[in-house]
């Protein structure tokens, strides 16, 4: 019966009771569950819990406030009161039972560390349902909560690397499209992160996708010489000067429309210019025996 | 004194038009195309002529503009602007004479690339024509292994990741990395992966 009990930290905090009904939680509510869920299995002690949940500055009462806060989450979801509560009472704290209620936090994060330091056939079997959720954002509606967003950075910081190995899992075992999903997905986490940058390069090279990959490089160089004035690293330039020898895989050069305009009118100007002496009828702005000719062109 | 002018350009019809009008400049000889920035630099290492013209329409050969400079401080690199903003500052920086060709015309353009100088005609290079020359196979020597952890380095594995992977010891991985550069004359195992890749025994489309 208690299967159905889950705890959903990313998105709005939702906690779904042993009947299925959803309850979504907002404020203080949601910050207590978001505290305890992300501890799941271990006890936090009040003082401790206050400091997270009001970012350092509780009111006198908190101590208070939390039992009777405990005391309605309990009674709203049914989670059985006191020391055998799912949400139970500990020594001058509360403590969540991880076994009797699932938090997608948890099992996210259980998944993360699977995957860091499995071989690449592992990491793509258990990282499949990291890329598909990558989007989610942890604590999404406590915005302005600064505890809830040190664990939301951390936790991305952790999923960015997770997404990056999946990445390179994908290419190895030959799925470049898997491969090319996480890499932006991990560089969506981490958008300044080098390796992130240049591991999407890899990803859009393996995909066939050679000019994504050195327009990637060009941004990344870009970036680096505005923002901090440095150059890639030594890594990532031989990667792309690997890309841009990889003849066979180059595709047909097809310069932009503009630019090719552009070269067109430069090459009848100069043509208009070369011809002048000889015919003897002026430059090419006076003359206008010139102008019919070069309307038709 | 005549200017050897290798031409770059995306498009191989503007490419051939732009070395007409370089070869009926007195004083400037156009001795190559090139239509994609890798084949540009291979060319510009074999040829190496005076001076290259080169489009600057696109990224790609803006960096590959700036690798040129860095690899033949020599040649003068002659760039048809317009480039975006943040590339111009980039090229200048790194030598490219960049003309306003829309503005300035095609005679700055010509211009830019007699101020280089020349070299004399009889000079050895002066009148090489860009062909697609077949080069030594290096990566013959590798054994599937290799190739496998090849494959590996190309998809961003470390040497630890690596090891892991074929089931051995990250030590032996990195000694057999440094052998394979060695074998294949490069400096790092990127650089060797693109050797194989252009050599055709690397091939990064397939499974594993």
């Amino acid at each position: 019966m208690h299967a159905a009990l889950s705890l959903r930290l990313f998105g709005p905090v939702t906690l779904t009771d042993a009947q299925g009904r959803p309850h979504r939680l907002r404020g203080k509510c949601a910050r207590i569950l978001g505290v305890l869920g992300m501890r799941a299995g271990s006890a936090v002690h009040k003082d401790e819990l206050a400091d997270a949940v009001w970012d350092g500055a509780p009111p006198t009462s908190y101590r208070q406030t939390l039992d009777s806060d405990v005391c309605v989450l309990r009674r709203r979801a049914g989670l059985g009161t006191g020391r055998v509560s799912v949400l139970a009472t500990v020594r001058g704290g509360y403590e969540l039972d991880p076994g009797r209620l699932e938090v997608d936090a948890v099992t996210r994060r259980d998944l993360v560390e699977r995957v860091v330091d499995a071989t690449s056939a592992t990491a793509l079997d258990v990282g499949h349902p990291l890329v598909r959720t990558s989007g989610d954002i942890l604590f999404e509606n406590e915005p302005f909560w600064d505890w809830g967003r040190v664990v939301r950075e951390g936790w991305e910081s952790a999923l960015s690397d997770a997404l990056l190995h999946i990445s390179r899992s994908a290419l190895v075992c030959g799925e470049p499209s898997l491969a090319l999903t996480a890499a932006a997905a991990s560089l969506g986490l981490a958008p300044d992160s080098e390796s992130a940058t240049v591991h999407l390069m890899r990803a859009q090279w393996w995909s066939g996708r050679h000019n994504d990959a050195l327009r990637t490089y060009v941004t990344l160089q870009d970036r680096l010489v505005r923002e901090l004035g440095e150059i890639p690293q030594r890594e990532t330039q031989d990667l792309y000067l690997a890309l841009l020898r990889d003849h066979d895989r180059l595709p047909s050069a097809d310069a932009a429309e503009d630019h090719v305009r552009l070269l067109l009118t430069l090459l009848r100007r100069t043509l208009d210019q070369t011809r002048t002496p000889q015919d003897g009828a002026g430059g090419p702005d006076t003359g206008t025996e010139a102008e019919p000719a070069r309307a038709s062109m | 004194m005549t200017t050897t002018v290798l031409v770059a350009h995306g498009s191989l019809a503007l490419a051939e038009a732009l070395s007409a009008v370089v070869a009926s400049e007195p004083g400037l000889e156009a001795v190559a195309t090139a239509t994609d920035p890798a084949g540009a630099l291979t060319d510009v290492g074999r040829i190496r002529p005076d001076a290259v013209l080169a489009d600057l329409g696109e990224g790609d050969w803006v960096v590959a503009v700036i690798a040129l400079t860095k690899a033949y401080p020599q040649i003068r690199v002659v760039g048809l602007a317009p480039a975006e903003a943040a590339a111009t500052d980039r090229l200048l920086a790194a030598g490219v004479h960049l003309v306003d060709a829309a503005s300035a015309g095609m005679g700055a353009v010509l211009a830019a690339l007699h101020a280089g100088g020349g070299r004399r005609a009889d000079e050895p290079g002066g009148s090489a024509r860009a062909a697609s020359g077949t080069q030594p196979t290096r990566s013959s020597a590798l054994a599937p292994t290799d190739l496998q952890l090849l494959r590996l380095v190309a998809a961003g594995l470390d040497s630890e990741s690596a090891a892991r992977e074929l089931g051995t010891d990250a030590g032996l991985v990195r000694r057999r990395l440094r052998r394979i550069c060695t074998e294949l004359r490069v400096e790092s195992p990127i650089q060797a992966v693109a050797v194989a890749l252009r050599e055709g025994v690397l091939d990064l489309g397939s499974g594993p």
